[in-house]
């Protein structure tokens, strides 16, 4: 709850950032002129039920300068773990001792050390979006990382309620107008289009916020939320809303990017969600530096190159992931660039409605900021027969032999043909990396992000081997946009291929003609694993691969048969999810749905036959067993009432007891794609 | 190791700071007992870990055995780095030495 500090509450007001001319990337600039306000109730101002110890509330404000014009969506920025106090005078400890042992973790700050301002580290970000017409918020939450560690979730319900009272607050700016900015806010903020952020830690806060506020009916109604490199310790479930995950591939702190659940757990946990879903696997970047608090260049205290301490940890380096000569890693600017352009196409689109960035957002395309980080995606459509057509979801032992739609799956110079990912009813883990390596002496989890939880099929193939999976007689897909599945070299099979897996993909309709396109012509996806450094590299990390089917050329789309895959390179191994049919066309999208022609290509029968090289039907390969995912919702706590006896405002804490409302706003912009 | 009531907390020095981390929970592992609550030191400092337990865990604790902290992502299986341990802080009981 907030207490008395609240009467003490002070604004301060930091900058205006001119705007220039909205161009077509969504990192550029938008039409607004930005100013930079903060509020600052005190650092005890705040106590989350269950949580032992005070916490500041305090937030930088990034918003359009011209309030007139609202009102404008709302975004909340939550930063992660992180030193909170550090010593002006003695800043990085002692030469040669590392630049975090000048930093401390304690709350509040004793003596004449001060906080560490985590929260204004999203600058960039966050002036960016509000520059197109949004309030963004950047809160801070020292006082829960100096104690986080002595609670079970790792303060996840207490950065959960640290948001809705901060969410709360605002409800108060605008609808009343509340100190420490009087009227400024009023009718300026639209609570009916809500965004959440959360870095690290902050993201599994942001998760806890979304299960709080769906149980207590959506009070508030949050609308989209960004998890940015996020952990999940609790794995909760997250349905019905937007969600992007973002994995640093060289996160040095949250390692096993075990963010990937967020996504994977949600696919199928409610058959009527109808939100969309994301990940942006984002190469060559860390943990640390999309926060520039937490970059070196930028902050005197407590900033760290987490690989580099995990590698020195280890007493051993990579040059995918670590710096130094011969390194490829994104610069600290590189790498916020490319968290900018992707954190705004996402709330531009979830918020704003703004579909412009689409083909980014879904890994059609890559934002130019993007540049060395080579982002790739994976994409969730809504779960409605319009939008998505699943084929497979390869969780299921049956899923080898029979897939989602109820048809046979078949081929032939299959290698190995196992699943794996899943835990079992007694939670033994069907690993997907055989060797798990050793660290510290112990086994080490660290190169197979979606285990467990996300079943994979783990194929080992011949040159010329094929994988198919029938379709229902005349099944129509011409609706859709594009076939797309979920795939990640399995640099454990044999061999592990120079150039990584070349595939083709065919469809056959029910004529028996086919078409056919190669995977490589449009994603490096399945190039070769990056990094050697077991036991953190390289990565089994699925990666979204999309296919237009306009591109099918030749092949009757109203009357599909199956989907096939060739692998007409080399002998390799893949690990492989997901397979469906995606995204509405719209009415002038040139879906194809011609007819005719054949790559002369035998159909397939029987099930997989796991013979290396041998043509004939076979029996089914074997299955591992188990099935489901783990899930966990955290129960609402109701905040505790009271102001503490300040009298001068209500206390807003409580966990969601402001009568938000849930909506969006219909901007319509150009798209290939409808969902 | 400091006793406050039915609770135990104990503070290992370290010879280096541990950076705050977020996917990484310390855990200290004295024999097959393992604490996850910790802290950071008094006036927060990174060098000094401290360990909660309760009471009954602490009783359960073997002597003369490796103490280990390990650190590592807790929602998959977890990894054990080993700072090297500088000293080792054991306090009696009701905050006596």
């Amino acid at each position: 709850m907030l207490r008395t500090a609240l009467c003490g509450a002070f604004a301060v007001a930091a900058a205006v950032t001119p705007a220039v001319a909205f161009a077509g990337e969504p990192d550029d600039s938008g039409p607004f002129e930005v100013e930079t306000l903060s509020y600052d109730f005190g650092d005890e101002a705040f106590t989350a039920p269950g949580f032992g110890g005070p916490v500041e509330f305090r937030g930088v404000v990034y918003s359009p300068a011209q309030l007139d014009q609202g009102p404008f969506p709302l975004v909340i920025l939550l930063h992660g773990r992180h030193s909170t106090c550090y010593d002006p005078a003695n800043p990085s400890g002692f030469p040669g001792d590392g630049s975090f042992l000048g930093a401390f973790s304690q709350w509040p700050c004793e003596g004449n050390r001060i906080a560490i301002p985590s929260h204004e580290g999203y600058a960039l970000p966050a002036t960016t979006l509000a520059s197109h017409g949004y309030i963004v918020v950047s809160i801070s939450a020292n006082g829960i990382n100096a104690a986080d560690n002595n609670l079970d979730d790792g303060g996840a319900e207490a950065r959960a309620r640290l948001i809705i009272t901060h969410l709360n607050q605002w409800a108060m700016f605008t609808e009343g107008g509340a100190a420490p900015f009087g009227r400024k806010y009023i009718g300026a903020v639209d609570l009916e289009r809500v965004g959440l952020f959360g870095h690290s830690r902050g993201g599994e806060g942001v998760a806890r916020a979304l299960l709080l506020d769906q149980d207590s009916g959506g009070a508030i109604g949050i609308d989209a939320a960004f998890l940015l490199a996020p952990v999940d310790f609790t794995r909760p479930v997250l349905s019905d809303v937007p969600l992007a995950v973002v994995l640093p591939y060289c996160d040095g702190d949250v390692m096993d990017l075990q963010g990937a659940h967020y996504f994977d757990d949600a696919r199928y946990a409610n058959p009527s969600d109808l939100a969309e879903k994301y990940i942006f696997a984002m190469q060559r970047s860390n943990h640390n530096y999309f926060n520039t608090t937490w970059s070196p260049s930028t902050f005197v205290s407590g900033a760290v190159d987490d690989f580099g301490a995990f590698a020195e940890f280890v007493g051993t380096d990579d040059p995918e992931c670590s710096e130094g000569a011969g390194s490829v890693r994104l610069t600290e600017l590189e790498q916020q660039a490319v968290h900018n352009a992707y954190f705004t196409a996402f709330f531009r689109r979830h918020l704003g409605e703004d579909e412009a960035f689409d083909p980014i957002l879904r890994g059609d395309e890559e934002a130019e900021s993007a540049g060395a980080a080579a982002v790739y995606a994976t994409y969730l459509a809504p779960t409605d027969p319009t939008t998505r057509l699943d084929i497979n979801h390869l969780d299921t032992d049956g899923a080898l032999q029979t897939n989602t739609l109820g048809e046979a799956v078949s081929g032939r110079g299959i290698d190995g043909y196992t699943l794996c990912g899943l835990a079992d009813a007694n939670e033994q883990i069907d690993h997907c990396v055989d060797d798990l390596g050793m660290l510290g002496g112990e086994p080490f989890d660290g190169r197979q992000p979606h285990t467990p939880g996300l079943g994979q099929l783990r194929i080992a193939f011949s040159a010329g081997a094929e994988w198919a999976n029938a379709l229902p007689a005349g099944t129509d897909a011409s609706a859709y946009g594009v076939f797309q599945f979920r795939a990640a070299v399995d640099f454990e099979g044999p061999p592990r291929a120079q150039g990584g897996v070349q595939m083709t993909v065919r469809l056959r309709d029910g004529s028996g003609a086919t078409a056919s396109v190669d995977v490589d012509d449009y994603t490096s996806a399945l190039g070769p694993p990056l990094g050697e450094m077991t036991p953190v590299l390289p990565k089994k990390q699925l990666n979204g691969i999309r296919l237009p089917l306009a591109d099918f050329e030749g092949v009757d789309l109203t009357d599909l048969a199956s989907v096939e895959f060739v692998f007409n390179g080399q002998p390799g191994a893949l690990v492989v999810s997901d397979l469906a049919f995606s995204d509405a066309l719209q009415e002038d999208d040139p879906g194809g749905t011609g007819t005719g022609g054949s790559d002369g290509t035998d159909g397939m029968t029987g099930a997989v036959d796991e013979s290396a090289g041998d043509d004939g039907a076979g029996t089914a390969g074997d299955t591992t067993s188990g099935s489901g995912t783990d899930s966990g919702t955290g129960a609402a706590q109701d905040g505790e009432d009271g102001d503490g006896g300040c009298g001068c405002r209500q206390d807003p804490a409580g966990g969601g007891s402001a009568p938000l409302l849930l909506g969006v706003l219909g901007l319509m912009r150009r798209r290939r794609y409808k969902s | 190791m400091q006793r406050r009531g039915d609770v135990v907390e104990i503070e290992l020095a370290l010879d280096r700071p541990l950076p705050p981390m977020s996917g990484a929970r310390p855990q200290l592992q004295v024999g097959d007992e393992v604490a996850s609550h910790s802290r950071a030191g008094d006036g927060g400092r990174l060098d000094r870990l401290v360990f909660t337990v309760d009471a009954a865990q602490f009783q359960r604790m073997p002597v003369d055995v490796p103490i280990v902290i390990k650190v590592g992502p807790i929602s998959n299986m977890t990894a054990a780095l080993q700072p090297r341990l500088a000293d080792v802080v054991v306090t009696d009981a009701e905050g006596g030495q």
